[in-house]
């Protein structure tokens, strides 16, 4: 089963949409911040896909931290494991930048538990 | 991302549109714009208005390709290297003021205004002019100094004093609205955060009880249907927030009504024919002339109302009665030209024979999350929102809508829905294009 790092500011709030996916097994790393998350990079880095929304704290500083964040993973550590973006925003200058950085797919909240885990089910088959 | 990102293009170019023809007007010469916010490429902007104030000597030299090109890259590195503001010579002679303005936000704003010759500046001026021309054929060189003559004069106070202030004011007001914009948006944004969290939970709760219980307790189809309807209606509060909030964007285009409507069609084409349903069309074009096609155009918000009418045009398909080969049922959308209160207009009438609405309840159907009595049982999902959307839509862009309904039989009701535009939009714009 896979190890899946969650990143999302309120995952205590919405814990239930991945419990279909913990229900299949998979075990979920919950990071609600960028400082959290580089934290725990080396932890993140072998996590087999992540689930990321765009709206982190400290969001003054950067209204789409999960942005930056993503790009960071992927130029400066290396990451190449399958990203799926769950998040609000429907920018499209925002969604156009993740397309071009490669993201595996993108939802758009809010979003049913089902379609989230039959995404995040997808990307890990696609790397076996 | 800068604070900019909270503003969609097509309000940012409008925006400059504006300031720029605001500015040409105040200083009586083309303007243009170098931006360069944080993390985005440093941009040129120049609007058709600038092309109709240019000089000659500027027109002559932005038809020619190479000097056009060396005119660009003069403007964009005196931009780039500009640090307050001050009276400029470019390499041809011609003078420019170039205003550099910075923002909080990390964003840099330079204008280049005006074409003139400054009087006391002249000898310089005489001297690059002589050096551009010395370049040229001999025969080409009369005309080029004629044309220089004929940017106005005028004096180094003038420029200093008043345009430049003008030009000055401009570029903060500009920059203001960019802030002012972007900072709603953001706190628009940071609201609807929050109301969509609070439906994902909801939505993400009760899907997850609707697969336990399944798997549990084995509940039967009309549990399940009861969760899906759960589901569904916070799904729908949440498309009429996003609807409320692309509502709120005020930029109009200069659109196609009846594009519009065929892509809405062609969508729903396949739903209804499943059903034996056919959807015919008739819109009313504007008069044709010696061959050529006139395809009416009008300013609109072109994302909220193909929403608009994508979902009057589901509630048409969704309340007929299905059709079958020897009685096939059909949803009839006619556009015809129309005013009301002698104010132009184009009337859209969406008809289908199906479940209808009481009279009693005409006015009701359009208030959030009301359903008509008839429509409640037919077992067809709907959040009561469609017509309330549909409403706003129209009326933020200055139309009307209305239903009628009527009984022909004992179940079998006419119902139209009629959508009325006016064709000079909600701002008194409009503007009819051949594309004959």
């Amino acid at each position: 089963m896979a190890n899946i790092a969650w990143i999302e500011d309120d995952h205590e709030r919405i814990g239930a949409l991945v419990r279909l996916l913990e229900i299949d097994g998979h075990k979920i790393l919950r990071f609600r911040s960028l400082e959290e998350v580089r934290e725990n990079i080396n932890k993140i880095k072998k996590c087999d896909a992540i689930i990321l929304d765009l709206i982190l704290p400290p969001v003054e500083e950067d209204p789409y931290l999960g942005v930056t964040l993503l790009d960071e993973l992927y130029n400066e550590h290396g990451f190449r494991a399958p990203v799926v973006v769950c998040s609000l925003v429907q920018n499209p200058v925002v969604i156009h930048r993740l397309q071009e950085l490669g993201v595996t797919r993108i939802l758009t909240k809010p979003v049913r538990p089902s379609v989230l885990h039959d995404a995040v089910t997808d990307a890990l088959k696609s790397i076996e | 991302m800068s604070i900019r990102h909270h503003i969609f293009p097509e309000e940012r170019k409008q925006m400059q549109r504006e300031a720029l023809r605001e500015a040409i007007k105040r200083i009586n010469g083309p303007v243009g714009f170098y931006e360069r916010w944080l993390n985005e490429e440093a941009q040129l902007a120049l609007t058709d208005e600038a092309m109709k104030v240019w000089r000659p000597f500027c027109s002559k030299i932005w038809e020619c390709e190479d000097l056009k090109e060396k005119c660009y890259q003069d403007h964009m590195n005196r931009a780039q290297s500009c640090k307050g503001s001050h009276v400029d010579t470019c390499w041809l002679g011609v003078h420019n003021m170039v205003c550099a303005l910075e923002d909080e936000y990390g964003g840099e704003l330079v204008i280049l205004g005006g074409v003139f010759r400054i009087r006391e500046w002249q000898e310089e001026a005489e001297t690059l002019l002589k050096s551009f021309l010395d370049t040229l054929p001999h025969n080409q060189r009369k005309e080029y100094i004629s044309a220089w003559e004929q940017i106005p004069e005028v004096s180094e106070e003038e420029v200093r004093n008043y345009k430049m202030r003008e030009l000055k004011s401009i570029g903060r007001n500009y920059l203001h609205a960019i802030h002012q914009l972007s900072d709603f948006r953001y706190k628009a944004d940071l609201t609807a955060h929050d109301v969509v969290i609070a439906l994902q939970v909801v939505i993400a709760e009760i899907e997850v009880l609707k697969i336990e219980m399944k798997k549990a307790f084995g509940i039967g189809q009309r549990w399940e249907d009861r969760f899906e309807n759960l589901i569904s209606a916070c799904e729908g509060h949440n498309w009429y927030l996003k609807a409320r909030l692309e509502l709120e964007k005020s930029h109009h285009e200069e659109e196609s009504i009846s594009k519009l409507i065929y892509e809405c069609v062609d969508l729903y084409s396949p739903k209804a024919k499943e059903r034996g349903i056919e959807i015919f069309v008739d819109l009313e074009q504007l008069e044709a002339e010696a061959g050529k096609h006139m395809v009416l155009t009008m300013p609109m918000n072109r994302t909220a109302l193909k929403n608009a009418f994508s979902n009057a045009l589901d509630n048409a398909i969704k309340y007929s009665f299905d059709g079958t080969a020897s009685k096939p049922r059909w949803v009839e959308i006619i556009g015809k030209l129309k005013k009301i209160n002698r104010v132009p207009g184009y009337i859209i009438a969406i008809t289908n024979l199906g479940v209808g609405i009481e009279e009693d309840e005409l006015e009701a159907v359009f208030r959030p999350g009301y359903q008509g009595r008839q429509r409640l049982h037919t077992g067809h999902a709907g959040f009561g929102m469609g017509l309330t959307i549909l409403k706003e839509v129209v009326e933020k862009h200055g139309g009307q809508v209305k239903i009628s309904s009527m009984c022909q039989t004992r179940s079998a009701w006419l119902s139209t829905l009629n959508i009325w535009l006016p064709l000079h939009g909600p701002m008194g714009r409009t503007k009819e294009r051949s594309d004959g």
